[in-house]
C-alpha cells in the first residue's frame, strides 16, 4: 500500500515539477508585463498607473492593446521604442494581438473588463463597441483634442463622424481620404492601342477588349477584364455612376447608398460583364481579387490604388514585363470627377475607464499620443534612424535597399500606435518609384473630388441592434442580381424585404438625426 | 502476503461490520477509489461548474463594464428574438440537416474503414494508410475551403476541367444551393475518416485473438468472423460514440460553414453557429449569442438523454 | 497451420487493398501538395496550383521563415505545452476514469451525471477568463493546462474502456491482497496501453492545435505556440479579411509560399506522434493475464 501511494505520489509530483519548469520563466501574471517590454530608462519610479502629475516625477506609465500585421511583433526592446520611450517621457507597455485575431482578443477583454488603458478597435460602429461606450466603459475626449497641439491638427470633419450621442470618445488612425481608384495592365492598353480610361463606359470597353483581343499576346483566349472577389467593388463603382458614398437624401429622407440609381447602374455594368464573361465568373468565392491580376489572367482591379505598391509583387515576379498603371479620378456620365472617400481613419483609439482611474492619468495617455506627432517621433516612425536606415538630402530622406529592410526588421507595425501613421511626415521620402509617387500626388491632388458619407456622423439604434442581419438581404441580392439569377423586378423585392425587415427604421432614425444636426 | 498483513494492521474494514453498517462499509472498502476521485472532483467543481454562472448572462443583457451584476436582467427576451425571427426555421432545418447528414454518412464510415484495415494482413500496410489517412485532420479549414476552391471552381478548377474533358457540362459546385450539402459532407467525410478510425482501432486491438483461432477452427469464414466477432467488440464503442455525437447535434461548426457561405447558397447553408457569429459576436451582443448556445444545449442534453435510455433499454452500457 | 483461403477471400483482399489505397491517396494528396508549394517558386504556384512537385525547387522561403528565432521559439513553446499538458491530462484523466468505472460505486450515477452534463452546458468565454484570471494563471501556461485537464468526451470514453476489462481481473488481484490503486496502476494501466495510446493522441493533438486558448489567456507574444502564428499567416495570405481598404498602405501580404511553408513546419511535428505510439496498439494484450 505504501509504496504505490508514493509511485503515485511520484508520479503527480514529477508531472507537476515539470510542468512547473517549463513556466519558471514566466513572470507574475496578474499584471501582464512583459520584463523586456519596459523601457530600459533608469528603473526610477515604475508603478503601474502612476498618479504621477505628468512631467517631473520619472517616466510615466502607458499601456496599449494594438494589432501588428507581420508574424511577430514589434519588438518592444529595440531601439525604436528607446528613442520613442525617452522622447514621450513614458514607459510604454503594449500588449500586441495578431491582426488576423485581433476583434476575437478584443472582445474577450472587453466582456471580461479587462482592457489596457489605450485600446485600438477595428470594428467601426459596431453593436458591441456603441454598446460599451453607452455603458460608461470609455473616457470623453472630445474636449481634450483642443488642447494638443498635433491632434488637434487632425481633421474635425472625421471628428465629427465619431461621434456617439454627441459625444466624442476616440482618437482615430489617420488614412487618406481619396484612395479609390482602379489599376490597370498598361503593357496590354499599350499593346491594344488603347487609351486609358476616364469612365465607367469606357473602362466596360476595356474590359471587352481585354477578354477578346488576347493582349497577352500568345493566341490563347486566356485573359478577362475584371477580376473581382466576393466583396466585390459596386460601391465604388456607384459613385462613378453618379450615386453617393454611404448615404444620400431623398424626397428629405436618408436613404443607403443602395437605393440610388447610380448603384442600380454599377450594377447594371457587373451584370453585363458577367453575363459576357467580362469578368471571373466565380468571383462571388473568390477572397482575393488581387490574385487574377497576379496570375495574369486579369487586367483591371478595382480597389485602392496604393495596392499597386504592395499587393501585386507576384505579378512581376511571373512577368517582369508587366506595367501596372492607376487611374483616379473618374468620372461620372455628367462629366464630374469623383473618388469614393474613405472614412478617413482605420481604427479608433479608446481610453479605458477601468484602467485610466482619474483625469491625470488620461491627460498622460492624450499627451503621448500628442507626441507620437512630434516630427522627430514621425521620422522614427516612418523612415527609422538617421544613420542606420536613412540619410537626409535636399530635406529628404534617401534609403538603400539594405537601409529599408532593416528598417523593417526593426519597425514591423510600429506605425500601428501612432494616430498619425505614416500620413504625417516631416521629412519626405526620396525614393519612392515612379508609380508611387504618382500615388501619393493623385492623393493630395484627389481629395477635393472624395465624396464622403453625409450619414457618418450619425447613429441610428437599429442599424447597431441589427444592421449586418439587414444587409444581408440586399448584400445576397445584389450578387444574385449580378449573376442573373433574379432581375430588376427581384433587386427591388429586395429593397422591399429591406425595409420592411427593419430598414425603414434605420432610415427613420439616420433622418432625424440628420435634420437635428442641420438645424 | 505483506500487502494482506498491513491490512490487517490498519484494520479499517475488519472494524466495520458490514451487516450493521453496509453503506459506510463499501465507503470505506472504497476508499482508495474515492480518493482516485478527489483531484478530477476539484477539477470539475473549479473550472467546469465555477464558470457556470455565465449561462446566467443569456438572461440578462451584459455590459461588461456594468459587470454581472450590474447588467439588468431581460428574462426570455433573448429567446424571444430569437425564436419569433424569421430566420429561426431556416436555421434549424439548415442545422439539422447538416447534423444528420453527418450522422449518417460521416459517422458509419470510420468504422467500416477501422474494420476494413483490420482485415489487412500486411502490417506495414496498414499501418501506412492509417498514418496517411489522418493528416487531414490537421488542416485547419481555411487551408480545406482554399483547396476546395482551387478543385471545385468554375473557373479552371481541375473537377470541371475532368468534366469537361470528358464531354460534360461544367457543375457550379461552390455557388449552388443542391451542391452545397454534399460540398460539406465531402469535406467531413475528407477530413474526418481517417482520424475517426483511431478510437475503432484501438477498441479492436482489445479482442481476444484465442476467439479468432477458435473460430478459424471450427471453419468460419473470414466475413463470418467480421460479423461475429469483430463488431460486436466494437459495439460498446460505437454506442457510447454515438450517444456523444447526438449531444453535438446543433453544433456544426463556425469555420467550416462560414467559409463556403455565399449569397448562392445562404439559404441552405447558415446554420445557428454562423448566425450567431454575424449577430452575436460581429456585432458584440455577448447575451444574444450565449443564449442561442444555451437553446443548443439543451437540445443536445434532451438528446443525450434519450438516446442514453434507449441504449440501454437494448442491453447496451450507455454513459451512465 | 497452414489455412485455407477461399477465391472470394483473395478478392475481397484485392479490392480492399486497392480501396485503401485510394483512400490514402485521397487523403494524402493535399498535404503533398501543400509539401511540394512550400518547395516552388511563387510563379508557379500561380501557375500550376495542384503540383505534386515543383519543376524548380528552392529553399529560399524555408530559408526565410527560420531566419528570425520567432518560428523555432514557437515550435518549443507547442512543443512544451503539448508534452506538459497531455501529461497533466492523461494523469487526471485516468486517474478519474478508473473509480468511475465500477459500477457499484456509491454515487457513482450522480458523478456521471454532473460530468455529463458539463459536456453539454458550459459557462462560456467570459468567466472562464474572469477564472483563469482570479486565479492568476494569466499570460503563463498553467492557463493552458489546468481549464482543459479533464475532457469530458474523454473521460467518458477511457472510463468505458476500464469498464471492458474483465471483472476477474480486480477480483483475483484482490484476493492476493491488493488495494485499488495498485490494481490501478500496476495492472489496469499497463494493460490498457492502446486505450492510453489513444487518448494520448487526442490531447496532444487538441492541444498541438489550439490557437484561440493560447490568443486569450497568453499575452507575451514569445510564449505564443505555433497555431496563432499560423493562423495570422494563413489569413493574411488569403485575405480572409474583407476590405483592403482597411488595411495600412505599407502592409505587405504574405507570400503563397510562406503560407503552404509555415503550415508544413507547424504540422509535422504532430504528425509524427501517432508512428511513435503505434507499438502500443498491440494486439491481444488481454491473453494470458488471468491464467497468470
Amino acid at each position: 500500500m505504501k509504496k504505490s501511494l508514493r509511485i503515485l505520489a511520484m508520479t503527480l509530483a514529477l508531472s507537476a515539477a515539470a510542468s512547473m519548469a517549463g513556466c519558471s520563466g514566466s513572470p507574475s501574471s496578474s499584471v501582464s508585463p512583459n520584463p523586456s517590454s519596459s523601457s530600459p530608462s533608469p528603473a526610477s519610479n515604475v508603478n503601474s498607473s502612476s498618479q504621477a502629475p505628468v512631467e517631473s516625477a520619472g517616466p510615466n506609465k502607458v499601456t496599449m492593446l494594438n494589432n501588428f500585421y507581420a508574424t511577430d511583433p514589434p519588438k518592444t526592446d529595440s531601439v525604436i521604442f528607446e528613442r520613442i520611450s525617452q522622447h514621450t517621457n513614458t514607459e510604454l507597455e503594449i500588449t500586441w494581438v495578431p491582426y488576423a485575431a485581433y476583434n476575437e482578443k478584443f472582445n474577450a477583454l472587453l466582456a471580461a473588463g479587462d482592457l489596457p488603458q489605450i485600446v485600438l478597435n477595428n470594428e467601426g460602429k459596431k453593436a458591441g463597441i456603441i454598446n460599451a461606450v453607452r455603458s460608461g466603459m470609455f473616457w470623453e475626449i472630445g474636449p481634450e483634442i483642443q488642447n494638443y497641439p498635433n491632434l488637434s491638427q487632425l481633421n474635425s470633419k472625421v471628428f465629427d463622424t465619431l461621434a456617439v450621442d454627441g459625444k466624442v470618445y476616440a482618437l482615430f488612425r489617420q488614412r487618406v481620404l481619396a484612395r479609390n481608384g482602379y489599376i490597370i495592365r498598361k503593357d496590354w492598353l499599350d499593346k491594344l492601342g488603347l487609351e486609358m480610361p476616364k469612365t465607367i463606359d469606357e473602362v466596360y470597353k476595356v474590359a471587352e477588349a481585354f477578354t477578346t483581343m488576347d493582349p497577352d499576346g500568345n493566341g490563347i483566349a486566356d485573359t478577362f477584364g475584371v477580376a473581382e472577389s466576393s466583396n466585390f467593388q459596386v460601391r465604388e463603382v456607384s459613385v462613378w455612376c453618379g450615386s453617393q458614398t454611404g448615404n444620400f437624401m431623398k424626397d428629405g429622407k436618408m436613404y443607403p447608398e443602395f437605393f440610388h440609381d447610380g448603384y442600380l447602374a454599377a450594377l447594371d455594368f457587373y451584370r453585363n460583364l458577367y453575363a459576357n464573361d467580362y469578368i471571373n465568373k466565380d468571383f462571388p468565392v473568390v477572397k482575393q481579387r488581387g490574385d487574377n491580376i497576379n496570375n495574369g489572367k486579369a487586367g483591371i482591379y478595382f480597389g485602392v490604388i496604393d495596392d499597386v505598391n504592395t499587393k501585386f509583387n507576384d505579378l512581376y515576379k511571373l512577368n517582369p514585363e508587366a506595367e501596372l498603371d492607376v487611374m483616379q479620378p473618374l468620372y461620372t456620365p455628367d462629366g464630374i470627377p469623383v473618388v469614393r472617400a474613405t472614412s478617413g481613419y482605420n481604427g479608433l483609439f479608446y481610453f479605458s475607464k477601468t484602467s485610466i482611474p482619474d483625469e491625470a492619468q488620461l491627460q498622460v495617455c492624450l499627451r503621448f499620443m500628442d507626441q507620437l506627432g512630434d516630427d522627430e517621433i514621425c521620422d522614427l516612425i516612418n523612415f527609422g534612424i538617421e544613420g542606420d536606415h536613412y540619410t537626409v538630402k535636399d530635406g529628404k530622406a534617401i534609403r538603400t535597399p539594405e537601409q529599408i529592410s532593416a528598417f523593417n526588421v526593426l519597425q514591423n507595425d510600429i506605425s500601428q500606435i501612432s494616430p498619425f501613421g505614416s500620413m504625417r511626415k516631416h521629412l519626405v521620402g526620396g525614393d519612392v518609384t515612379p508609380i508611387a509617387e504618382k500615388v501619393e500626388t493623385l492623393f493630395a491632388q484627389n481629395e477635393q473630388y472624395a465624396i464622403t458619407d453625409i450619414g457618418a456622423p450619425f447613429l441610428s439604434d437599429t442599424a447597431i441592434k441589427m444592421g449586418d442581419e439587414l444587409n444581408q438581404i440586399y448584400k445576397d441580392a445584389q450578387v444574385k442580381y449580378v449573376l442573373g439569377e433574379i432581375d430588376l423586378d427581384g433587386w427591388n423585392q429586395a429593397k422591399e424585404e429591406w425595409l420592411k425587415a427593419g430598414g425603414d427604421k434605420v432610415i427613420e432614425e439616420y433622418t432625424q438625426q440628420y435634420s437635428e444636426f442641420n438645424k | 502476503m505483506s500487502i494482506r498483513q498491513q491490512f490487517a494492521k490498519t484494520g479499517s474494514p475488519g472494524s466495520v461490520s458490514p451487516k450493521k453498517h453496509p453503506i459506510l462499509h463499501r465507503l470505506i472498502m472504497d476508499r482508495w477509489l474515492y480518493i482516485m476521485l478527489t483531484p478530477g472532483v476539484i477539477y470539475f467543481l473549479l473550472f467546469k461548474y465555477g464558470p457556470m454562472w455565465g449561462i446566467l448572462l443569456a438572461f440578462k443583457n451584459y455590459q461588461p463594464f456594468l459587470g454581472f451584476f450590474g447588467s439588468e436582467w431581460v428574462g426570455l427576451e433573448h429567446f424571444e428574438r430569437f425564436f419569433s425571427g424569421k430566420t429561426f426555421w431556416m436555421l434549424f432545418r439548415n442545422t439539422l440537416s447538416i447534423s444528420a447528414l453527418n450522422i449518417l454518412l460521416c459517422f458509419p464510415l470510420p468504422i467500416l474503414v477501422a474494420l476494413l484495415l483490420n482485415e489487412v494482413q500486411v502490417s506495414w500496410y496498414k499501418r501506412m494508410v492509417q498514418t496517411v489517412s489522418y493528416v487531414p485532420h490537421f488542416m485547419s479549414w481555411v487551408v480545406v475551403a482554399s483547396m476546395t476552391y482551387i478543385l471545385f471552381t468554375t473557373e479552371n478548377g481541375l473537377v470541371n476541367n475532368v468534366i469537361k474533358a470528358l464531354g460534360g457540362k461544367e457543375v457550379n459546385f461552390l455557388m449552388s444551393e443542391r451542391w452545397f450539402l454534399p460540398m460539406i459532407i465531402g469535406q467531413n467525410i475528407w477530413k474526418g475518416t481517417g482520424w475517426g478510425t483511431i478510437i475503432y482501432l484501438a477498441a479492436l486491438t482489445g479482442v481476444d485473438s484465442q476467439l479468432y483461432e477458435a473460430a478459424r477452427i471450427d471453419g468460419a469464414s473470414r466475413l463470418r468472423q467480421a460479423i461475429s466477432i469483430t463488431l460486436p467488440s466494437i459495439r460498446p464503442t460505437v454506442v457510447t460514440m454515438l450517444i456523444l455525437k447526438l449531444g453535438d447535434v446543433l453544433d456544426t461548426g463556425f469555420d467550416q460553414i462560414y467559409l463556403m457561405l455565399n449569397a448562392m447558397n445562404r439559404n441552405v447553408g447558415e446554420v445557428f453557429d454562423t448566425y450567431v457569429y454575424t449577430t452575436g459576436i460581429g456585432q458584440g451582443q455577448f447575451s444574444y449569442s450565449i443564449a442561442v448556445n444555451l437553446f443548443k444545449s439543451l437540445v443536445g442534453l434532451i438528446l443525450v438523454f434519450t438516446a442514453n435510455a434507449i441504449a440501454q433499454k437494448l442491453g447496451e452500457e450507455g454513459i451512465f | 497451420m497452414k489455412i485455407k483461403r477461399h477465391p472470394g477471400e483473395i478478392l475481397f483482399d484485392c479490392i480492399n487493398y486497392l480501396f485503401l489505397f485510394l483512400f490514402a491517396v485521397i487523403t494524402l494528396f493535399p498535404f503533398l501538395n501543400i509539401i511540394a508549394c512550400s518547395f516552388a517558386t511563387t510563379q508557379e504556384i500561380l501557375t500550376n496550383p495542384l503540383m505534386l512537385f515543383p519543376k524548380e525547387i528552392t529553399l529560399e522561403t524555408y530559408k526565410y521563415i527560420f531566419s528570425t528565432p520567432t518560428l523555432v521559439r514557437s515550435l518549443g513553446n507547442s512543443v512544451f505545452i503539448t508534452l506538459a499538458g497531455t501529461a497533466v491530462n492523461i494523469a487526471m484523466t485516468t486517474i478519474m476514469a478508473y473509480p468511475l468505472a465500477h459500477k457499484n460505486l456509491i454515487g457513482r450515477k450522480y458523478l456521471m451525471l454532473g460530468i455529463t452534463f458539463t459536456m453539454l452546458f458550459g459557462g462560456g468565454m467570459i468567466p472562464s477568463y474572469l477564472l483563469v484570471k482570479s486565479l492568476h494563471l494569466l499570460d503563463s501556461y498553467w492557463a493552458l493546462v489546468l481549464p482543459g485537464a479533464i475532457g469530458t468526451f474523454n473521460l467518458i470514453l477511457v472510463k468505458n474502456s476500464f469498464q471492458q476489462l474483465p471483472d476477474s481481473l480486480e477480483e483475483s488481484a484482490k484476493i492476493d491482497g491488493a488495494n485499488d490503486l495498485f490494481i490501478f496502476s500496476k495492472i489496469v494501466l499497463p494493460l490498457s496501453l492502446p486505450t492510453l495510446a489513444t487518448f494520448t493522441l487526442f490531447y496532444a493533438v487538441g492541444h498541438w492545435n489550439s490557437f484561440m486558448q493560447p490568443l486569450l489567456y497568453i499575452n507575451d507574444s514569445t510564449k505564443w505556440p505555433v497555431q496563432v502564428l499560423l493562423r495570422q499567416i494563413v489569413m493574411l495570405s488569403q485575405g480572409g479579411l474583407g476590405d483592403s481598404e482597411m488595411l495600412d498602405p505599407s502592409v505587405v501580404l504574405p507570400a503563397q509560399t510562406i503560407k503552404m511553408a509555415s503550415i508544413v513546419v507547424s504540422t509535422t511535428p504532430i504528425l509524427l506522434v501517432y508512428p511513435f505510439l503505434q507499438k502500443y496498439f498491440v494486439k491481444g494484450v488481454l491473453v494470458g493475464s488471468i491464467k497468470g
